[in-house]
């Protein structure tokens, strides 16, 4: 009986991670965006509904509909209008939407940091009583527990009605099979894409409303709960909306069921993080994920080919100023300026990994946070001899011995980049990171009360924040030596080809699958290192700090600042620390995604649109755009020629001057 | 244009001739290729016509290594080269362009073929024929790209970029080419320079298997011509045959000729 009623509440609370799972789903399959964002949204929303119903005193009856049926679907329909429809009219890739989602994601962060402040709310509204009805004498629900559940079957079952019955349904369908078809066939692809987005934001606010009363309501805690529901949708493989139904309701029934199971201390941290470990055990298990989108993996997101190329002159003009400026900080800084200071140059150490890895071959990295809070943490233990089959090592050597260990670790996650690309490539390196997170970093087994020593160095001590700095600054001049290696001769003529066309480079003779592990695994040692340096900064492993949302802003801010030049790094860096420093806590963050909502207007970052504006409007805007026609349908569908040769010259002429006449 | 095709005479050893072994492709229960056999001779243009929709692109793919057949066998002189992975086919001399342009936009027209030069350079003997950088100098040359060598491939039109894919595939040293289409998106000058550059290519023995919609450049330079639809083989001979066949008449114009 026991197992009976903890089934019952396994379905209650199961049934919100299905109904978060069906807003991912429906949202991806009408307009082939994953929502990175979604559980943003969810948060968003339970603020709202706290906003209206807690602290403007609104009834209930009044605020919860409101909320829920208008300001859910309301951010849906804002984000279609302005920032995912004006995309698709451009054509932009896969990997661009992908960046907006991260966007949209870090911008509602931002806010609920701006508008609702650090403290936690810990009196979100429940929507439903809190009374407990008995099934049978021995057996209860709670009445929310049952609404919950209801929700999610009639929601379930009247989107498959629609979708199989009805005219809509057929509409959505033609949509997502082809949307440039749909369009010219008069279906409103418009209309079907808002549609989506609506109902995919409404369920994300419904399940961030439920969620929010079981916990204290911060703009982190419930958004990490619903990525973590970002599981069931890929049980789903993204597209079987019965498939995530099922999957969050058996993996809630699991959940639930595993309190009455005690593992062994080491898996002691899997019964709360079941969906993390569903999530990243399904992306490496299912064989074929496939991609709705062709596009070159980098597609959009680097001003190819402007970098690498440029001439000594022009490389000096950007790094001259750059080293000037480094070299004046500590003549011009001191105290907390200066540590702050030390703290943008560590953090461009870790960026560099990032540009190492999408600035050169157009791969997404969603889980740099975790290498690089492995980096720190690692360090920290084989300096202090409490890293098991390690001896003590001092602190310099700690950081490069960690760096090579977490170094292998990458080379696993480049593992799963050698058949994933894009999308699917992003969620798993995201999920490697939440493991990382939830496995180690919260766990009090490896990574309570951290502490990590700067290094001394043939017996001085670069303890003080002067000394630190100027460490700081000849890791990362190493550093960048080592990633500007990466775009320079043969092997960066490899990487770029890479990066432009995976298919083009395998039909050369490339084998990509070295150079992939190759490259991730070095930008996971340089993560690492990165990670060893920003602890040291803070003279402490703060997990917090090296959590996934740090590696979404992190990836967000470099390719705002742009991945493709190794200056992005430092400009990333500094946008991250200065603004906070100057505006306070959340500004960088609002900052970075606004920008990143209008990435489509930067091409090639900050850096990338500065250098075009000073090489006289030869943007890469142009370059990306001539690739964009070079790549769009050619006459493949070009009417079959007859034979005679005559007709063939004349169908062959008409085709031609058609095609002058098109360009 | 001068044509210095020396640089691309393909080794003794390696003659390039394709042999396609009653390849069948099945998609769920549509049948896209059926029991196709062909032979791609050494220092001749074959070409593969057929009405839209007939399987050429799904043929061509399972020769190149992009989908696994479900039966029937490709054969590179005596090598059974089915499941060999795209890669490994252009280091043992199969070379191939797209029909759907996957040129290395980012890059410029030197880097696009010299990537390519470099990348086979340990695996294909190209004894006495100089390094990467000399036999890019002499593709460029050959296909008409040595004027725009600097600039970056993603600025060129369409019809400069198939050449951009050809030369890239001549700088693999392949001993036969596969070519998608090359001639979709010239304008007449540019499809008359392609036409004078294939030849120029089968005349160094390498092997050329065309799928191409433009009929007029089919019937100037082929060899043998092989007619698909509806997944089968249903023609095959040399130009003039081929234009007067009723099947393919049949099949082209759907009325019986």
């Amino acid at each position: 009986m026991v197992y009976l009623q903890l089934a019952l509440a396994g379905v209650a609370s199961g049934s919100i991670a299905a109904l978060s799972g069906l807003g991912l789903v429906l949202t991806y399959r009408a307009t082939g965006v994953f929502n990175f964002a979604h559980g943003a949204v969810a948060m968003f929303v339970a603020y709202l509904l706290w906003q209206t119903n807690i602290a403007w005193g609104w009834p209930l009856v009044v605020a919860a509909p409101l909320v829920l049926l208008v300001g859910g679907p309301g951010i849906g329909l804002i984000l279609e209008r302005f920032v995912f429809r004006p995309l698709e009219t451009k054509g932009a890739s896969t990997s661009e939407k992908l960046v907006a989602t991260l966007g949209v994601f870090v911008v509602l962060v931002g806010l609920a940091q701006t508008i609702w402040g650090p403290v936690h709310k810990s009196d979100s509204p429940n929507l439903f009583p809190q009374t407990s009805i008995h099934l049978t004498p021995d057996l209860r629900i709670g009445a929310n527990q049952l609404a919950q559940l209801v929700i999610v079957l009639v929601s379930a079952g009247a989107l498959l009605a629609v979708f199989r019955f009805t005219h809509l349904g057929t509409q959505f369908r033609a949509v997502v099979d082809r949307r440039q078809l749909a369009d010219l066939t008069a279906v409103n692809a418009n209309r079907v894409a808002s549609l989506a987005w609506a109902l995919g934001c409404g369920f994300a606010g419904l399940s961030g409303a439920l969620l929010a009363p079981q916990l204290e309501l911060d703009p982190f805690r419930l958004t990490l709960l619903v990525i973590d529901t970002f599981g069931v949708a890929v049980v789903a493989r993204l597209t079987s909306m019965p498939l995530a139904v099922l999957a969050g309701i058996t993996l809630g029934v699991l959940q639930s069921l595993s309190v009455r199971w005690t593992p062994p201390a080491p898996f002691d941290s899997l019964k709360p993080n079941l969906l993390v470990v569903t999530l990243l055990v399904f992306l490496l298990l299912y064989r074929t994920l496939n991609e709705r989108s062709s596009d070159g993996p980098g597609r959009g997101l680097v001003a190819s080919g402007v970098g690498g190329d440029r001439s000594l002159a022009g490389r000096l003009l950007v790094v001259a100023p750059l080293a000037v400026l480094a070299l004046l900080v500590p003549v011009a800084l001191s105290g907390q300026d200066l540590s702050s200071a030390a703290l943008v140059v560590a953090l461009a150490v870790v960026f560099l990994s990032i540009t190492a890895v999408t600035g050169f071959t157009g791969n997404i990295t969603l889980g740099q946070a975790g290498f690089a809070g492995l980096g720190a943490l690692l360090t920290s233990r084989m300096d202090t001899g409490q890293l098991p089959l390690m001896p003590r090592l001092p602190v310099l050597p700690a950081m490069i011995v960690a760096s090579l260990l977490v170094g292998l670790l990458g080379a696993v996650t480049g593992y799963s980049a050698l058949r994933r690309r894009g999308l699917f490539l992003g969620l798993t390196t995201l999920a490697v990171g939440l493991v990382v997170y939830r496995f180690v970093f919260e766990s009090p087994y490896f990574a309570s009360r951290v502490i990590i020593d700067r290094p001394n160095l043939f017996g001085v001590s670069l303890d003080g924040d002067r000394a630190f700095y100027w460490f700081s600054l000849v890791c990362l001049g190493a550093c960048l030596l080592i990633v500007d290696r990466l775009r320079r001769g043969r092997l960066g003529r490899v990487l770029a080809a890479m990066r432009d066309s995976e298919t083009g480079a395998r039909s050369v003779g490339l084998d990509l699958r070295r150079y992939k592990l190759a490259i991730f695994s070095l930008s996971a040692a340089i993560a690492a290192f990165g990670g060893s340096l920003v602890a040291q900064q803070q003279h402490a492993f703060d997990p917090l700090q090296f959590d996934p949302f740090h590696s979404l802003f992190w990836f967000t801010a470099v390719l705002v600042a742009g991945a493709s030049y190794l200056s992005g790094t430092m400009v990333a860096a500094a946008i991250f620390v200065v603004l906070d420093v100057v505006l306070g806590a959340g500004a960088s963050t609002l900052v970075i995604g606004i920008l990143a909502l209008f990435m489509s207007r930067l091409p090639g970052g900050i850096v990338g649109t500065l250098l075009s504006l000073r090489d006289g409007g030869r943007l890469p805007a142009g370059l990306a755009n001539a690739y964009a026609d070079a790549r769009r349908p050619q006459p493949a569908d070009a009417p079959a020629v007859p034979l005679q040769p005559s007709a063939f010259a004349h169908q062959v002429l008409e085709e031609r001057s058609l095609e002058t006449a098109g360009r | 244009m001068t044509i210095t095709m020396d640089a691309l005479l393909p080794s003794s050893t390696e003659v390039g001739r394709l042999d396609v072994q009653s390849l069948t492709k099945q998609f769920g229960g549509l049948t896209a290729v059926d029991d196709v056999s062909l032979t791609v001779v050494p220092g001749q243009v074959t070409s593969l016509i057929g009405p839209n929709g007939a399987g050429k692109t799904t043929l061509f793919n399972c020769l190149t290594g992009v989908l696994p057949p479900t039966s029937g066998r490709v054969i590179l002189d005596g090598r059974d080269i089915t499941s060999v992975p795209m890669h490994r086919r252009a280091q043992l001399g199969v070379g191939r362009t797209f029909q759907r342009l996957e040129v290395f936009a980012g890059m410029t027209v030197e880097n696009n073929l010299l990537v390519a030069a470099e990348s086979v350079e340990r695996h294909r003997a190209r004894r006495g024929r100089g390094s990467a950088r000399e036999l890019t100098e002499q593709v460029l040359d050959t296909v008409g790209l040595t004027e725009l060598r600097s600039t970056v491939a993603g600025e060129l039109s369409t019809g400069t970029l198939r050449l951009v894919e050809l030369g890239r595939a001549l700088c693999t040293s392949p001993s036969v080419l596969l070519l998608d289409e090359p001639g979709s998106g010239l304008d007449s000058h540019e499809s008359d320079a392609l036409e004078h550059i294939l030849r120029g290519i089968v005349d160094t023995g390498i092997g050329i298997l065309l799928v191409e919609h433009d009929v007029d450049l089919v019937m100037a330079i082929s060899e043998t011509i092989y007619v698909m639809d509806f997944g089968q083989l249903i023609a095959s001979g040399t130009p003039t045959e081929i234009s007067q066949s009723p099947e393919v008449r049949q099949a082209y114009l759907g009325v019986d000729a």
